[in-house]
């Protein structure tokens, strides 16, 4: 029956793994990063691309290179997600009581 | 672990989806596609490939895994096709059954993560397209 059970694991489990895996590497080798231009910019071609003589790509595939910027604007929405719908609270550090309009002049140290 | 790894990538890849996502159940390809899951096997090859673990063969499959994990992030910043959390359960039909939610944060963070990765990636290699596909070869320091 574990066995059952193990092999029903989700593929966010195996993810999961595998993610602990490189995390774990991770520690074990610093990668000595130099910066580095950005790739030249590869065109994008995926659907339009007349070359593609295979059979086309599935909607919504999209098998291009992306550019780091596109990928920086999705990482900026999520980010900005947070930022917007993350209630915040201030905390009077010795008082560990929150900070409202009345007390705000009081949090001031 | 390195050993390990390198199977567990070797599998995964082979069962990546015609879209660049993973099913929620790996090898059943009725089963729906999930965001957090793909994310982590594309940041995990990504990094892999980064660090030099992984032949850079590997990393179309982190492209192309970020192509999707991409389109589920809507406009307004919030991740579509994360399923919510999940115990262990004996039979499959209950992980075909698991819902999605926008609010199953469990998957923001490897989403994060590996398009920071695969940006290294597109620092550390130069790319060339030929034969419809992609070829990455590290990039020599100048």
């Amino acid at each position: 029956m574990r066995l059952e059970r193990f092999g029903q694991l989700t593929t966010f489990g195996m993810a999961a793994l595998v993610v602990a895996a490189v995390v774990a590497g991770s520690t074990a080798q610093q990668q000595a990063t130099k910066p580095v231009a950005p790739a030249a910019s590869i065109e994008k071609t995926g659907r339009a691309d007349p070359s593609f003589a295979q059979p086309s790509l599935a909607p919504g595939v999209d098998y291009t290179v992306p550019a780091e910027a596109d990928i920086k604007l999705v990482l900026d929405r999520v980010r900005d997600h947070f930022v917007t719908n993350t209630p915040y609270r201030i905390i009077d550090t010795l008082t560990v009581q929150q900070c409202s309009r009345s007390t705000g002049v009081r949090c001031r140290r | 672990m390195l050993a390990i790894y390198r199977r567990a990538v070797q599998a995964v890849t082979q069962v990546q989806g015609g879209t660049g996502l993973w099913h929620q159940l790996l090898d059943k390809t009725d089963s729906y596609l999930e965001t957090s899951a793909s994310a982590m096997f594309t940041f995990a090859i990504a990094r892999g490939v980064n660090r030099g673990w992984l032949a850079p063969t590997y990393a179309p499959v982190a492209q192309t895994g970020w192509q999707a994990v991409a389109r589920r992030v809507r406009q307004d910043g919030q991740i579509e096709g994360i399923c919510v959390s999940t115990t262990a359960a004996y039979d499959a039909v209950y992980y075909y059954n698991r819902p999605t939610d926008l609010k199953a944060m469990q998957g923001y963070g490897p989403v994060l993560m590996a398009g920071a990765e695969v940006i290294t990636m597109l620092r550390n290699f130069d790319i060339e397209k030929s034969v419809n596909t992609y070829h990455y070869r590290a990039r020599v320091a100048r």
